[in-house]
């Protein structure tokens, strides 16, 4: 796992962990008493902003890692070693 | 029958999650693994909108929640800046936790007491788990938002406190396993792990904010694995176990950069880094003002830069890039060494870095650049302290005796950008600040990396420093 990519990896499996959204969904669309559905609607916020976050700042993240324009450029990262 | 086609769904979205995060361990694949995960998703969440007994109006609070949820989560995702990132992390752990929390404590109010001892017992971890890392996240993000204090805060009897908070907790777990009846035990639970998360994350220090933060993503996906138990749905098991793992890997991985003991920091036993330390007797230091250390840096053959939580303290990475690029434009070559615990999250300096435009392939591990540093002439050390102290090699008492370290004193010359000599975050003496090869250069990491920058690319004057 290269360290490149620890801080997208937390992103995306917090966006993954959030498919708590599933079973929120189920709760709050079964009614059962008020009590769930208010706790369920909270639950759907919640996961819901994790998803969306979480997918969009990996995007972010995974657009802004670049490598060289010319990598094989005279100053490619292991060129010049004796 | 549709049952069963809702169960096909979840195992494609499942395979989906494993791919994703398959593909996400190596740069050129990442995105297409970003793709795989949010393909899973959106047939995991179709799949759940035809799960029998939603009722009518049931449709309309989903579509009312998913959009409450949305409008929030876009702007979170996009606006964000790169340098919040460790408490957005932090803050959306909060948000998972909760959710797997309330969605525990629902199911038991909707099933009790007809609830199996497995069940219970697995449901009572959930709901631990879930209520502790909402509060502890909470507590993280505060204090990487600078809204709490970052340093640790001790009191006496700490770690008895928390034994007895965590050993009530499990005392009213094992209670409702034999009586899963007894409601009234669930609020108490939940007041318990609330305040455990709390006093867990009291005694944390900035320094040790990456190791807690990867153990608060494992903590937050075993309640999610927990609830997929409960509510007995695979996709949640395999979504949960898979970020429990990455977690507890990352988690490892942090320790071993830190050289602490996974026991240490699973109990809590953090900041215990921070105890004074004698060892070291002050010398002479040598200082170079910017215009010295600019003729040094365009004078080497090769330079590597030491960034560290002072480089994210001053927002000082584009500065950073502008210098490396003017020293790249004199004939130097430049490479940037990274600590694996540099920062305050895993990750965090190549992601600032790579924000300002830094490719990452010059972004080089600590295995990796260690070899090059006795050939190599300049090393600047910007906001980097404890990562690069020699002690930690040879001083048998010295706090982080052990840890593994960037061997920058290895380098011909070292410059240490620094705002005075006070010591870092671990309050140890740094004798790399001592050594007859170090030059320090005095001032806030982004004026004097500016102004390093100016002077290699000839500019001074015309800006008017």
């Amino acid at each position: 796992m290269p360290k490149l990519l620890h801080t997208p990896l937390m992103a995306l499996t917090n966006a993954l962990s959030a498919i708590a959204l599933v079973g929120s969904i189920v709760i709050l669309g079964r009614q059962e008493s008020t009590y769930a559905t208010i706790l369920g609607f909270i639950a759907v916020v919640c996961s819901t902003i994790n998803v969306v976050g979480g997918f969009l700042i990996t995007d972010k993240m995974l657009r802004m890692f670049r490598r060289r324009p010319d990598p094989g450029a005279v100053n490619g990262r292991r060129d010049g070693r004796p | 029958m549709r049952q069963h086609a809702i169960e096909l769904v979840y195992l494609v979205a499942a395979i989906g999650f494993v791919l994703s995060l398959k593909w996400m361990s190596s740069p050129p694949t990442a995105r297409r693994g970003l793709l795989a995960g949010e393909i899973g998703f959106g047939l995991a969440i179709a799949a759940t909108l035809a799960t029998p007994g939603i009722t009518g109006t049931g449709y309309a609070y989903i579509a009312a929640a998913l959009f409450i949820g949305a409008a929030i989560g876009v702007p979170l995702g996009l606006l964000v800046p790169m340098t919040a990132m460790p408490q957005r992390i932090a803050l959306s752990h909060a948000f998972g936790a909760l959710a797997a929390a309330l969605v525990g404590t629902t199911e038991y109010y909707l099933t009790q007491p007809a609830i199996g001892k497995f069940t219970m017992g697995v449901l009572g971890a959930e709901i631990l788990l879930g209520f502790l890392v909402f509060t502890g996240s909470l507590m993280a993000a505060g204090k990487l938002q600078e809204l709490l204090p970052q340093r640790p805060i001790t009191y006496p009897a700490q770690n008895a406190i928390n034994f007895a908070i965590f050993g009530a907790a499990c005392a009213i777990i094992i209670a409702l396993i034999f009586t899963p009846g007894s409601a009234a035990l669930i609020p108490v639970l939940i007041v318990l792990a609330l305040a455990f998360g709390v006093l867990l994350i009291v005694p944390i220090g900035g320094a040790d904010m990456p190791t807690v933060i990867a153990l608060l993503n494992s903590y937050a996906g075993l309640s999610g694995a927990a609830l997929g138990f409960v509510l007995d749905n695979k996709l949640l098991i395999v979504a949960g176990a898979l970020d429990g793992t990455s977690g507890l890997i990352l988690s490892i991985i942090m320790c071993r950069a830190m050289n602490r003991s996974f026991r240490n920091v699973l109990f809590g036993a953090f900041g215990q880094l921070q105890e004074p330390d004698e060892g070291v007797e002050a010398g002479n230091v040598r200082s170079a003002s910017t215009d010295e250390a600019a003729e040094l840096l365009k004078l080497a053959r090769n330079v590597v830069i030491v960034p560290g939580y002072g480089m994210a303290v001053a927002q000082a990475q584009h500065k950073v890039r502008e210098l490396a690029d003017a020293l790249a434009r004199e004939g130097v070559d430049v490479k940037f060494a990274i600590h694996p615990v540099a920062g305050r999250m895993p990750g965090h300096m190549n992601v600032l870095l790579a924000e300002a435009n830094v490719p990452y392939d010059q972004l080089l591990d600590m295995d990796e650049i260690n070899p090059d540093f006795p050939q190599t002439d300049v090393v600047l050390v910007l906001g980097a302290n404890d990562v690069v102290n020699p002690a930690a090699r040879h001083n048998r008492g010295s706090p982080i005796y052990g840890m593994p370290i960037l061997e920058v004193d290895k380098a011909q010359c070292v410059m240490v950008v620094k705002r005075s000599m006070r010591a870092g975050f671990a309050g140890i003496e740094n004798e790399l600040f001592y050594d007859p090869k170090t030059l320090m250069v005095f001032g806030d990491a982004k004026a004097v990396v500016s102004e390093l920058g100016a002077e290699v690319s000839g500019v001074k004057d015309s800006i008017g420093i």
